[in-house]
């Protein structure tokens, strides 16, 4: 019988395995060159130079760097599903060298309170230019408006009255983006994305209306629990607490994402390694978190926000940690207190997509000229 | 005499004794996924994946062992759970040993070793029959399809199949009787 699989070798080993070993020496002899052999080399060499930056990557970006991050991580990970994947390497690496202002729409869908209240989602948009150039306008509800900025030199924040404040270092986090066990959502999800293909089963869909628009091509990342996905997953943080699905819509013309949605498990559910509860491991085995600067204060307090008040969380759920007391003990300084309303965990989902493309004005991501604060205490 | 480095020789990196050990196994290994893998279109995602798990296991390796066995151990590891994601059979366990022990032979300590191996394979070409001759030049430098080659040489494809078949025999032969095959 022929073989009819056109990406199998039609050499037609059978299955002694001289004979496909012996296959194999002739297809590396007529097929491989010393060029060919060096981009393979190169390709590795270069995603391990991404990953001995990802630390670095993920403390220098804040976390509206993620989408950054995805196009990247996805460009370069997921798209080898029909095609050779030094083709697709070049196209993508092509796509992630251009610095052209992007816009995104950003909703962030919190989890039903326990109450069985669906919180309102919190929405965002987020203006990037390349990876050092980024723009986000968070609106929470209420009418509240929070801008943070990176102008390639500095992080900002615009404060709802007016005022700015403008810092060589990266500015705190929103509460809600941190997880139960106060790690940062975000990092964990860059970390997650750019191990994408390690820990995730990733299959095109053929659904065209599921990306709502004709001809983009639609790539689904349902997280597997295969032994050697979460060994090779080097991010604990990403087996802790993983997007159990992601729907990607990618123009298959540009290789661009233009829409990128994650979703996670619910907050009493099991997690995909198995595991729940909070972690029991002792402290947090990969070092500070990004940005570490931005632990507790001495007195275990975490202090005001930027805008001066601390207010209910976006969401509006206040109470006990939804996993139980710190399972890394007191905080430092001492006893806190009834909990005043512990970090959010993942949301029920998070998705960004791409608008119109647009040009920004050439000072967009430069700090506000009434900054009042130069490097506030960290 | 002594080992102790001179004060301007700095030690090389984690990165730079890597891309080294890459460099110098890549096309061995990328042989034997070619063998255990055989799809074409995942082949090269199995190799740069067995490329970062041993980047991110380097420090795992046992220095007194083998790079390339170590590097295929992976290398089987990984094609089975590529292959168990998209519900294919890439290799038995039997199997799997059996080309790793062809594979061991085939190893060498390091780059040079591989491309002699590869002029022996050049030398068990050259010797075989013309007619066989030809059909490793059709198959594997032209890439012609099987139906191609049957209207070509007016063969059916079946006799196409066996004669390729025949083909890599002889040269597995004459590989072993050169002591470079199992």
């Amino acid at each position: 019988m022929m073989n009819t699989n056109p990406n199998q070798s039609e050499s037609n080993s059978n299955d002694a395995p001289e004979d496909r070993f012996v296959d194999a020496l002739l297809t590396h002899k007529f097929t491989e060159t010393t060029e060919s052999m060096d981009a393979r080399i190169n390709r590795v060499l270069r995603a391990v130079e991404s990953q001995n930056n990802r630390n670095y990557s993920i403390q220098n970006w804040q976390w509206w760097a993620l989408p950054i991050a995805a196009l990247l991580a996805i460009s370069l990970l997921v798209m080898p599903t029909t095609s050779s994947a030094s083709a697709v390497v070049r196209s993508a690496a092509k796509v992630a060298s251009k610095n052209v202002d992007r816009q995104y729409q950003v909703v962030l869908m919190p989890k039903v309170r326990r109450d069985g209240e669906q919180p309102p989602p919190i929405l965002a948009t987020l203006d990037v230019r390349d990876s050092q150039h980024m723009r986000i306008t968070i609106h929470y509800q209420g009418g509240r408006t929070e801008i943070r900025g990176r102008d390639g030199e500095t992080s900002w924040e615009q404060r709802p009255d007016g005022s700015a404040v403008i810092a060589d270092h990266d500015l705190p986090w929103p509460r809600w983006v941190e997880t139960p066990d106060g790690s940062l959502l975000v990092d964990s999800m860059a970390a997650m994305l750019e191990d994408l293909d390690d820990s995730y089963d990733i299959v095109r869909v053929d659904d065209a209306e599921a990306c709502g628009q004709t001809g983009l091509l639609q790539i689904r990342a349902n997280f597997q629990n295969s032994e050697l996905a979460l060994a090779n997953t080097p991010n604990e943080k990403v087996r802790r607490n993983p997007a159990e699905r992601i729907e990607m819509c990618i123009d298959p013309k540009t290789n661009e994402v233009i829409r990128l949605e994650m979703f996670f498990p619910p907050n009493d559910g099991p997690r995909p390694d198995g595991q729940r509860g909070p972690r029991t491991d002792g402290p947090r085995t990969d070092g500070p978190r990004p940005g570490g600067e931005r632990g507790p204060p001495p007195d275990g307090e975490r202090g005001p926000p930027p805008d001066g008040h601390r207010g209910p969380p976006p969401d509006g759920e206040r109470g006990p940690r939804p996993d139980g007391p710190r399972p890394d003990g007191p905080r430092a300084g001492g006893e806190r207190g009834p909990h005043r309303g512990g970090p959010l965990g993942p949301p029920q989902s998070i998705s960004f997509e791409r608008t119109d493309t647009k040009s920004f004005p050439s000072n967009w991501f430069t700090a506000p000229a009434n900054a009042v604060e130069v490097n506030p205490p960290q | 005499m002594t080992n102790q480095r001179a004060p301007h020789q700095r030690e090389p990196s984690a990165h730079e004794v890597f891309e080294v050990l890459a460099r110098d196994h890549a096309d061995h290994l990328l042989v034997f996924l070619r063998a255990v893998v055989r799809d074409r279109s995942m082949v090269d995602d199995v190799f740069q994946e067995t490329m970062m798990v041993a980047w991110r296991r380097l420090a795992d390796f046992d220095r007194t062992r083998s790079f390339g066995a170590w590097l295929r151990g992976i290398g089987s590891r990984v094609a089975m759970d590529f292959a168990g994601r998209r519900r294919m059979i890439v290799a038995d366990p039997t199997m799997l040993q059996e080309i790793e022990e062809h594979s061991v032979a085939f190893d060498g300590d390091h780059a040079q070793a591989f491309q002699t191996r590869m002029g022996t394979l050049d030398d068990c070409i050259e010797r075989l029959p013309t007619d066989y001759s030809q059909m490793i030049q059709m198959v594997y430098r032209a890439e012609l399809p099987l139906r191609t080659i049957a209207v070509n040489l007016a063969l059916t494809e079946e006799a196409v199949k066996k004669r390729i078949q025949r083909a890599r025999a002889l040269l597995g032969e004459c590989l072993q009787r050169k002591g470079v095959l199992a």
